[in-house]
């Protein structure tokens, strides 16, 4: 376990050390200044938007960090731990530990506008309820984007540009499965894909968020997350470097 | 400790291993010689599970740790010593008992100095050591080293090798991938190629080698053609001071030493340098 907690510092002082997070921490500073300056916004209906907005951007930080992984410097950690299941564990508990970073990076900017209400922000008072919920809903699109993003990487698919090419598919098909559900042959396959568009389905008309929906959200979102993350590694286990 | 059976390794339509069986004892020293893109680097991915085949399977005695020395270390964007302390822990060492330790093989090695560096700054001869120095950390079951000196000074080199025979005397099991006879016979017992996808023994034909160190004491505008003429009798020489240095296998020596020496040239040293190796099957 002492390795495994070893290799989670040492992949988050490499992912720092890359500075792989700017630029997707830049363009989520940007999209909250821009989502929280239309004031007054409704709480819910901004926090949708974040989630939505969140969901991507994870999708390509988790695209990014299995690209710059170096094949050596991965096949030297492997080794470093005697069971190969540990050292995938290791790595899905860090992207894990990325979208923790970046849901409460995501949920820093209304919590401090609402702490701190600048000239009216937001349309209704925001509860503690309301950021512990968002909060939630934002850790689970953040876990299911990092998953899907990195679940095609090289060692899954050898032709990076249709891997490519497929993971935004999906994102893109995440965020409108609402939408692409009503047509009935599309709308089989969105079990595929984890229920981000859910959230607007369940909330756009709500003046609070639900404590129940929300769990069943987030749950299913980490299901999905740690689904993918466990098909990853077990594609990664079998075929090798 | 370690048993491949009827291993096959296909790449691109090509066949790069064919049915190998082989074990591996534990406490063995192998080498894998012969040349580039033969399937040395992907024979000892295969042994430590990094590569699966494409037929056959890898069995094990029993859980084993391999630690790797592979033939590019990439340049990781931390400082040396940052990369050294995580993967100590790694290993289990305590953090301060893995920073002595870190220490020690780094003025061992001739690293000290470059500890504090970003290691996308290094040299490929520094990252080489500092791959080394991650791989012998801690003592693991197995040792795979992939082409393990290449880039690094000859001090080091000697270093390399007393500490790989250190923990050969501890019980560990070696692989090595090489290049270099003198390393093949410094620190493995056993050698073996990759002939078309087959691995075989390699008998080894010995030859020594010499490095002989030469002072001009004729006349000096005759220096220039004496240095010519010493050209003629072996390719590998090289200006030394005052004269030169020239590296000839032991019946050159026997052949040409005496003509070297009537052409006006002193012998300052006869310095027995590797005992070479010819891989032949």
């Amino acid at each position: 376990m002492r390795s495994v907690l070893e290799m989670i510092k040492y992949r988050l002082h490499i992912f720092f050390k890359r500075h792989l997070y700017v630029m997707p921490m830049v363009v989520l500073a940007l999209f909250d200044g821009f989502c929280f300056s239309l004031k007054p916004v409704h709480p819910i209906t901004g926090m949708i938007m974040l989630c939505f907005v969140l969901f991507l951007i994870m999708v390509w930080t988790g695209w990014m960090i299995m690209e710059k992984e170096d094949p050596v410097e991965e096949q030297l950690l492997q080794l470093r731990v005697v069971r190969k299941r540990s050292y995938y564990m290791g790595k899905c508990l860090f992207l894990l530990a990325v979208g923790l970073i970046f849901a409460v990076f995501a949920l820093a900017v209304p919590m401090l506008l609402s702490v701190q209400p600048i000239g009216g922000v937001f349309s209704r008072p925001v509860t503690v309820g309301d950021l512990a919920q968002a909060f939630l809903l934002l850790l689970g699109c953040s876990c299911c984007g990092i998953a899907l993003g990195g679940l095609l990487s090289f060692q899954v698919m050898r032709d990076r540009k249709f891997a490519l090419l497929l993971t935004l598919l999906l994102a893109v098909v995440t965020v409108l499965a609402s939408t692409l559900k009503k047509y009935a042959v599309v709308g089989w396959f969105m079990w595929l894909l984890p229920p981000v568009s859910d959230i607007a389905e369940v909330y756009v008309s709500c003046e609070y968020f639900q404590p129940g929906q929300t769990t069943i959200l987030f749950a299913a979102m980490v299901f999905y997350g740690i689904l993918y993350l466990l098909v990853h590694s077990a594609l990664c286990y079998k075929r090798g470097f | 400790m370690i048993h491949l059976q009827q291993i096959s390794k296909k790449y691109d339509e090509k066949w790069i291993l064919k049915d190998i069986n082989q074990y591996f004892p534990e406490g063995s020293a192998t080498a894998i010689v012969g040349h580039n893109g033969c399937g040395k680097s992907t024979l000892l991915k295969i042994l430590s599970g990094l590569v699966v085949p494409s037929k056959g399977r890898v069995q094990y005695d029993r859980p084993i740790t391999f630690h790797y020395v592979p033939e590019k270390f990439p340049a990781i964007p931390l400082t040396a010593e940052q990369y050294l302390l995580h993967t100590g822990v790694m290993d289990g060492l305590p953090v301060s008992q893995a920073r002595v330790r870190i220490r020690e093989l780094a003025e061992d090695f001739y690293v000290t100095e470059h500890l504090q560096s970003d290691m996308t700054v290094l040299s490929k001869g520094t990252l080489q050591k500092i791959g080394v120095i991650q791989a012998i950390l801690t003592v693991p079951d197995v040792l795979l080293l992939d082409e393990p000196l290449s880039g690094q000074d000859v001090d080091s080199q000697k270093v390399f090798v007393e500490k790989i025979n250190d923990l050969r005397s501890r019980g560990i099991t070696l692989l090595m991938s090489c290049h270099e006879p003198e390393l093949v016979e410094a620190i493995t017992e056993k050698s073996y190629t990759i002939a078309q996808g087959v691995l075989v023994p390699a008998s080894v034909a010995k030859e020594d080698r010499y490095l002989v160190l030469l002072h001009w004491a004729g006349a000096a505008e005759e220096k220039q053609r004496a240095g010519e003429r010493l050209k003629g009798i072996s390719e590998d020489i090289l200006p030394y001071g005052e004269g030169y240095q020239i590296r000839l296998t032991q019946q050159a020596c026997d052949c040409r030493l005496e003509e070297i020496l009537a052409q006006g040239w002193k012998l300052r040293s006869l310095q027995k340098i590797q005992t070479g190796e010819k891989v032949s099957l």
